[in-house]
């Protein structure tokens, strides 16, 4: 299980030259509750207190998710910075901290995973580099990760945790809804399983495309999940939003997610989910067989 | 006061002694010699305030009141108007105005935005910024359209999806991603036309299709710049910046192969020469639309495979 390792933010984990109490300790950012780091780890980087779902990075989510070590899949690379694109700060810095920061090449990352003995394609986003924002890199991924499941026959499960669009990549970024939106058709029109987990938080282009067609969809508690974020809409609207808006509980209630499950339930729950796909789709093939008899 | 733009301000009291001079003038008058001479001038100045617009520059007169919004292009380029209202499922969407008609004696669908006519209509229609219920109308449009052969034409006008408590209650990020999948199951061509604001998801989800074509003064981004600036340089009054860097104008995007077409525009633009406007996208409509007509629904779904494959 040493691939199990990695879960907590690697500002922990480098900071192992002393056993100061800064690292030995880590306080919950919701209750403030004091709590062993490695209990934290242990946890699932959840709240034992509270229950607050911490942001994970996509490294950490994909060894949690494994019963064996899961198996990277290389994505396509592209030029950096398609439109020369330079805000307070150049888009190419901006790539170029986030890479160093998350030690991932973009917001995404993908693997073959195995869950009670039944594959499956791994899509992992991570908040962590630039607010887990879809540019042509991420859409690209997606697109990668459903054309393998298709090609290996397995079920695609997508954790999502993005802010919406890559702005720097302009018009290119917009692009990605509909590209990504295409892939979850190729997997609908060769029967493949889609089955999608939002994470906090899931927002704009991305809850607007992919992240909204899964065959099945989860949520982890109290994600927030919603095209406009609340602050744009208590700023146009000059209102106060009620507490819980948007988030999965409100969702679920609102018919648009299918279960809320808590992190150390996440894995069970998929292996559950890709057991019954399994075993439909053998009866399938057996029923096939017997219709040509 | 009507609505100006500040860097026409030259050609505006220009503009108004011509209109003034029109009313009171009679063929034989010596006064038209002046009025020809006023025209030509007016124009020369219009020539050159439109040769050097900035990107910020065309993002407002793509904001234009006076500027014909999708629902204009219904009018005058759609005969035998049928409306389409509902979504079947809550209520219309008066933001979207869907039908079925004629174009140049074809059979067809048509969708295009209503931003609304004066602050009652705005007001009614969200500025065009469609609630789920327009989305889902759209959908059942395309629906539609593909079970009874009827080529699609979407106008776009708008800032983008609603965005207000209302739309998300009742699922905005799900009506606009059900949306952008129904253009993949088009069985018949759907050309669009970017005819002011092609604003972000909510100018994406009518767009998906087979051609994309843009005014020559309208524009289309992933978010609006005032919102880009908002986030980025945390600071709107950046929105000049953001408007130059997300590269909002048809001639950018045309070199990038993210629309098909640019559509030319009257120097002036569509707010003070609309029907010029109405014209020259009539024509164009006409070749694009008899180009995708000969296309089968496999072809279709191929051009558009590669078309957002390669983003
Ligand atoms: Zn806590």
């Amino acid at each position: 299980m040493g691939w199990f390792l990695n879960l907590v933010k690697p500002k922990i984990q480098s900071n192992t030259e002393s056993n100061s109490p800064a690292n030995l300790w880590h306080a919950c950012p919701s209750c403030s509750e004091m709590i062993f780091a490695k209990e934290w780890e242990l946890a699932l980087c959840v709240c034992p207190k509270c229950n607050f779902h911490e942001r994970i990075s996509a490294i950490a989510r994909i060894n949690m998710l494994s019963d064996v070590k899961p198996k990277m899949i290389s994505l396509p690379v592209f030029k950096d910075d398609p439109l020369g694109f330079k805000d307070t700060q150049n888009y190419k810095d901006r790539l170029k901290d986030a890479r160093k920061k998350t030690q991932i090449h973009d917001a995404a990352i993908a693997a073959e995973i195995s869950l009670d003995g039944n594959k499956a394609i791994l899509f992992v986003m991570d908040f962590n580099f630039i607010g887990g924002s879809m540019g042509q890199y991420v859409g690209s991924a997606f697109l990668q990760s459903a054309n393998l499941a298709i090609a290996k026959n397995i079920p695609l499960i997508a954790v999502t945790a993005s802010g919406g669009a890559r702005m720097q990549e302009g018009i290119i970024s917009l692009m990605q809804m509909p590209k990504t939106v295409l892939a979850c058709q190729f997997l609908r029109e060769n029967d493949v399983p889609y089955i999608v987990v939002l994470s906090d938080p899931t927002t704009g282009g991305v809850i607007a495309s992919f992240a909204s067609l899964g065959d099945i969809t989860l949520s982890e508690p109290n994600a927030l999940i919603g095209f406009t974020g609340p602050r744009v809409i208590e700023e146009t609207m000059q209102i106060k939003l009620e507490e819980g808006f948007q988030r999965s509980e409100f969702q679920l209630s609102h018919g648009f997610v299918d279960a809320i499950v808590h992190r150390s339930e996440m894995k069970k729950e998929l292996t559950k989910i890709l057991d019954i796909f399994a075993r439909a789709r053998e009866n399938k093939k057996e029923r096939r067989k017997n219709e040509r008899n | 006061m009507t609505y100006q733009l500040g860097f026409e301000e030259v050609v505006l009291p220009l503009e108004a002694q011509l209109n003034n001079l029109k009313k009171n003038i009679s063929l034989d008058s010596p006064l038209v010699d002046e009025l020809t001479s006023l025209d030509k001038q007016i124009i020369r100045i219009l020539n050159k305030i439109y040769a050097n617009l900035e990107p910020w520059q065309y993002l407002l007169i793509a904001r234009h009141p006076d500027r014909p919004t999708g629902v204009d292009y219904i009018r005058k380029l759609i005969t035998d108007f049928v409306p389409i209202c509902g979504d079947r499922t809550f209520g219309d969407d008066s933001a979207l105005v869907c039908g079925l008609g004629k174009f140049d004696g074809i059979p067809v669908a048509v969708a295009g935005h209503n931003k609304g006519f004066d602050i009652d209509e705005r007001i009614k229609n969200n500025f065009g910024m469609a609630h789920p219920e327009g989305y889902r109308k759209i959908t059942r449009l395309f629906d539609l359209a593909s079970r009874f052969n009827l080529p699609l034409i979407t106008f776009i006008d708008t800032k983008g999806a609603a965005a207000n408590k209302g739309s998300e209650e009742r699922g905005q990020f799900y009506a606009l991603a059900d949306c952008i999948r129904a253009n993949f199951l088009l069985k018949v061509p759907l050309l669009s036309v970017i005819v002011g604001e092609g604003g972000s998801g909510g100018a994406i989800a009518l767009a998906s299709g087979h051609s994309l074509m843009m005014l020559k003064y309208s524009i289309f981004a992933v978010a609006s710049p005032d919102a880009c600036a908002a986030i980025l340089w945390k600071d709107r009054a950046f929105s000049a910046n953001a408007a130059s860097a997300l590269k909002i104008t048809s001639t950018d995007l045309l070199k990038m192969g993210v629309i098909d077409k640019e559509i030319e525009e009257p120097v002036g633009g569509a707010h003070r020469f609309p029907d010029q406007t109405f014209e020259n996208a009539r024509k164009e409509i006409k070749k694009e639309l008899k180009r995708l007509m000969a296309l089968s629904s496999d072809q279709l779904r191929m051009l558009q495979q590669e078309k957002f494959g390669k983003f």
